[in-house]
C-alpha cells in the first residue's frame, strides 16, 4: 500500500512515518512538502498512491487548491483523499467536503493520537480499497 | 378815467375780479368783491390770513416767472363772517401792463362740494378735523361731532378734545401730535376713546402736518369709529401680543416668523442659545440674521408654510465659523383668524454638548470593542500557532519513550516525563483558551432544548471521570426548556462540575443543580460540597488565568471559570458565588433566554 502524505511540517512528517512503520510495515510512505509538488509527483505518472493524506495549511499551494485541481481531473479524482488537520473549525471541514475530500480527521496531540489516526486512516483503506466516484 | 371804468363796469364782471400790481398790491377790485370781502382793504387785516397769503403767494408766483403770458389756477377756501367759502381763482400775467389779472368764481355753490363731502364722510363714519396750529384753532367735520356723541355743539370747546380719549391713549395721541409738529411724522392710531355720553369706542385716527404755503402750519386727519370687527381683529392682535409674551418667556428657543421668515416673536432664550443677547430681532428676517442657515433648511421652511409640521431630534449644523452644532428642532405652521397660514412657529433645542458626549462614548465603545476583539483574534491565533510546535514536543517525548526509554537511566526518563507533563499541560491550556477566544468570533446557532438533555450529555462526557471519584450529580428541580447555544451550556457545566469535584475532599464529592425560571431567563445554582473559596479571592475567581490553588495540589489550567463567566455574560446573563470558605460553594447564574426576531 502506498500513501502519500503532503505536508509542510517536518515533524509531522515523521511522526506520521513513525506511526504508520509502528503498526504497519509495509506501508509505503512518499512525502511532498506542498500541494503542488505532491501535484507535480501524481501527474509525472512515476507513481499513483492508493491513498493521499493531505494537510491544509501549506505554502506555494494549500490542501484546499489541491483538492479543487485533483477533484476535477477525471484521471485522478479515483484516488481518496483524507484531509488530516490541525483545523477544527467548522468552515474548513465543509469547504474539504465540498472540494470532494473523501475523509476529514484532526491531528493529534500526543503520539498516541498520531498512531490512533494511522490505523483509522488503515482501516478506512481496508473497508473502502476502491475510491468512491463522485458522478 | 379809471373810477369811472370802475364806476360802470365793475358791476357787470362776472364773480369776483381783482388787478394786481407788479408789486403785488391790489388796484382793483370789483363790486361784487367789495361786498363779499367788506371792501379791499378788509383783506389785509383780514381775520382770514391765510387767503391772503395764498393769494398773494400765487401772485408772486406769476409776477416772478419768466413766461411772457403766465397762467394759474388755485383753488382756495375763504372764511366769511357766517361760515367759509371755497373759489377757484384764475390768475393771469399780463406782461405789458405789468398786472395781474384775477378772476374767482364761487366754486362750493356750483359743485355744492361741501355737501358731497359731509355725505361721503357720515357714509364711510370718517369724520374730518384740522387744526391750525399758529391760532391754536381746531375745525371739526359733522362725523367728528358725531362720534363723540356730541349733541350741543356750541356748547363744545374743541381744546378740550383730548380730554376725550381714555387715559391709555391720552398719552399716546399727544405724544403722535408732538412728533408730527416737530418732525412731520404722520401718525395712524387706534384709540380708545369716551364719547360725551360715557360710552367706550374704538376710534382710528390718522393725522399728518400740511404745509399750504411755506409759513402756515396745519394738522389735517381723518377720524373713523371702528366697528365689532375691528374690535375683534384688535383683541386678537391683543392676543397675538399675549402669545408673544408667552413665547418671550418660554424656558427653551422659541421664534415665531411671518411669511417672508421675518421674526414676529421670540423667547428670550432664543437670544441666549444662539448669542444674539444684544441683537433686535423683531421685524428683520431670520436669514439675514443667521446667513448660514443651510439650503435644505430653507427648503423645509417653504414646506412649513404649506401646511406641513417637520421634526427632527439630531441635526447637524456645520456653520461658517468652522463650528459644528447639532440641533434638536420643530417646525409647525400657525393659522391667523381666517385660518390662513401665517408664518411658522420653530422651536430648537441645542443639544450639542450631549451628540458630543454620546459620539465621544460612542466611539470608546468602538474603540473597546475593537480592542476587544483585536484581542480575541490575537489570542485565537496566538494559540492556535502555539499548538503546532507543543504537539511536537509532546508527540516526540512520546515517540522518545516509546523507542529509548529503555537506553535512558532513571533521571532520563524522569526528566523526559516531566517534559510530558508540561507539554500535556500546555496543549490543555491552549485548548481552553482557543475555546475562551473563539467565544466573541463564533455565532454558533441558538436552539430550544432541555436543560437536563445538556446536563445528561456532560454527565456521559465526563462519566470515567465521575466515577473514579464516586462523584454524584443531581438535578433537584423540575426541568425546564431553554433556548440557549447548547455547546456553549455543555462548556459551563462542565467547568463547574469538573470544578465542584475536583476542588473536594471528600470522599464522595456532590453536586446539585436547582432551576428556577424566570420569566424569559432561567436561573442555575450549582451547588458542591468541595473546599469552597476563602474570602478575598472574588476578583480572582473568574480571571483568566488565575489558580487559587497550588497546581501541585490541583490540575487545572486556570481558564475555565474564566471561559464561564465569558460566556454567560456574552448571552447577556451573569455569575456569582456564594461560600463561606470551608463547606462548598454554590455558583449561581443567569441564562438569557430570549428568542430575536
Amino acid at each position: 500500500m502506498r500513501i502519500l502524505h503532503v505536508e509542510d511540517n517536518p515533524g509531522d512528517s515523521m511522526l506520521i512515518k513513525e506511526a504508520f512503520s509502528e503498526i504497519n510495515n509495509e506501508c509505503e510512505i512518499l512525502q511532498a512538502r506542498n500541494g503542488k509538488e505532491a501535484l507535480n509527483m501524481i501527474q509525472a505518472k512515476e507513481v499513483e498512491p492508493n491513498l493521499i493524506l493531505l494537510d491544509i495549511n501549506m505554502p506555494v499551494m494549500n490542501g484546499k487548491e489541491f483538492l479543487k485541481i485533483l477533484k476535477y481531473q477525471d484521471d485522478l479524482l479515483h484516488i481518496p483523499v483524507v484531509v488530516l488537520s490541525s483545523s477544527r473549525a467548522q468552515t474548513d471541514v465543509n469547504e474539504c467536503y465540498r472540494n470532494h475530500a473523501n475523509s476529514y480527521i484532526n491531528k493529534g496531540d500526543s503520539f498516541d493520537d498520531y498512531i490512533q489516526n494511522a490505523n483509522a486512516i488503515l482501516e478506512y483503506w481496508n473497508s473502502k480499497n476502491v475510491g468512491p466516484s463522485i458522478h | 378815467m379809471t373810477l369811472k371804468l370802475k364806476d360802470q363796469f365793475s358791476y357787470l364782471l362776472p364773480g369776483y375780479v381783482l388787478i394786481f400790481g407788479i408789486n403785488g398790491n391790489i388796484k382793483f377790485a370789483n363790486q361784487q368783491f367789495e361786498t363779499e370781502f367788506e371792501g379791499i382793504n378788509n383783506i389785509y387785516n383780514a381775520h382770514d390770513k391765510g387767503f391772503k397769503d395764498n393769494l398773494n403767494y400765487s401772485v408772486q408766483e406769476l409776477i416772478n416767472s419768466k413766461s411772457n403770458n403766465g397762467n394759474i389756477v388755485t383753488y382756495l377756501k375763504h372764511k366769511t363772517k357766517d361760515s367759509g367759502i371755497w373759489i377757484k381763482w384764475n390768475l393771469k400775467f399780463d406782461r405789458n401792463s405789468k398786472s395781474v389779472f384775477a378772476n374767482g368764481q364761487d366754486f362750493s355753490e356750483d359743485y355744492n362740494f361741501q355737501e358731497i363731502m359731509k355725505d361721503a364722510q357720515s357714509a364711510a363714519e370718517i369724520g374730518i378735523w384740522e387744526y391750525d396750529i399758529e391760532k391754536n384753532k381746531t375745525i371739526w367735520s359733522e362725523v367728528v361731532y358725531d362720534i363723540h356723541e356730541i349733541e350741543d355743539r356750541s356748547q363744545f370747546n374743541l381744546e378740550d378734545a383730548v380730554d376725550f380719549y381714555h387715559p391709555d391713549s391720552k398719552d399716546l395721541i399727544e405724544n403722535a401730535v408732538q412728533e408730527a409738529i416737530i418732525h412731520n411724522k404722520p401718525w395712524d392710531l387706534i384709540c380708545q376713546l369716551n364719547t360725551a355720553k360715557g360710552n367706550t369706542i374704538w376710534v382710528r385716527a390718522r393725522g399728518r402736518k400740511k404745509i399750504n404755503d411755506g409759513k402756515t402750519e396745519r394738522l389735517i386727519g381723518t377720524f373713523q369709529k371702528i366697528d365689532a370687527n375691528k374690535r375683534l381683529e384688535l383683541s386678537l392682535q391683543k392676543a397675538e401680543e399675549n402669545l408673544a409674551q408667552i413665547i418671550k418667556y418660554t424656558p427653551a428657543a422659541v421664534a415665531m416668523f411671518d411669511l417672508n421668515m421675518c421674526y414676529i416673536a421670540h423667547s428670550d432664550r432664543w437670544l441666549e442659545d444662539y448669542k444674539l443677547k444684544d441683537q433686535h430681532l423683531i421685524g428683520r428676517s431670520h436669514y439675514e440674521i443667521f446667513p448660514d442657515v443651510l439650503d435644505r433648511w430653507k427648503e423645509d421652511h417653504k414646506r412649513v408654510m404649506n401646511g406641513e409640521t417637520l421634526i427632527n431630534r439630531e441635526d447637524e449644523w456645520k456653520r461658517k465659523d468652522g463650528s459644528t452644532v447639532y440641533i434638536n428642532w420643530e417646525l409647525r405652521p400657525w393659522k391667523d383668524s381666517n385660518g390662513e397660514i401665517g408664518g411658522l412657529i420653530m422651536y430648537t433645542q441645542v443639544i450639542t454638548d450631549q451628540v458630543k458626549n454620546r459620539k465621544h462614548l460612542e466611539s470608546l465603545i468602538d474603540e473597546l470593542n475593537r480592542s476587544n476583539s483585536d484581542l480575541e483574534q490575537f489570542a485565537y491565533v496566538a494559540s492556535h500557532d502555539m499548538k503546532e510546535p507543543v504537539r511536537m514536543i509532546n508527540s516526540f517525548s512520546d515517540l522518545l519513550r516509546l523507542k529509548y526509554a529503555d537506553q535512558l537511566d532513571e533521571k532520563g526518563k524522569t526528566y523526559l516525563s516531566k517534559i510530558k507533563n508540561s507539554s500535556e499541560r500546555m496543549t490543555k491550556m491552549i485548548s481552553s483558551l482557543l475555546d475562551y477566544a473563539r467565544i466573541g468570533q463564533n455565532s454558533e446557532r441558538q436552539t430550544t432544548f432541555l436543560f437536563s438533555k445538556s446536563l445528561n450529555n456532560v454527565l456521559e462526557d465526563q462519566s470515567k471521570f465521575l466515577s473514579e471519584r464516586n462523584a454524584k450529580v443531581s438535578l433537584n428541580s423540575s426541568d425546564h426548556e431553554i433556548y440557549y447555544n447548547p455547546n456553549f451550556l455543555r462548556i459551563i457545566l462542565t467547568n463547574l462540575i469538573i470544578n465542584g469535584v475536583k476542588y473536594n475532599k471528600n470522599v464522595n464529592p456532590e453536586i446539585s443543580i436547582d432551576l428556577e425560571k424566570q420569566e424569559n431567563d432561567l436561573i442555575v445554582k450549582v451547588r458542591d460540597n468541595g473546599i469552597g473559596i476563602e474570602k478575598g479571592n472574588e476578583a480572582k475567581v473568574f480571571g483568566i488565568f488565575q489558580r487559587l490553588q497550588n497546581s501541585s495540589d490541583y490540575a487545572g489550567t486556570g481558564i475555565g471559570l474564566a471561559l464561564v463567566k465569558k460566556i454567560i455574560e456574552s448571552g447577556g446573563g451573569n455569575i456569582t458565588y456564594e461560600s463561606d470558605g470551608k463547606n462548598g460553594t454554590i455558583f449561581i447564574f443567569k441564562l438569557r433566554s430570549v428568542k430575536k426576531e
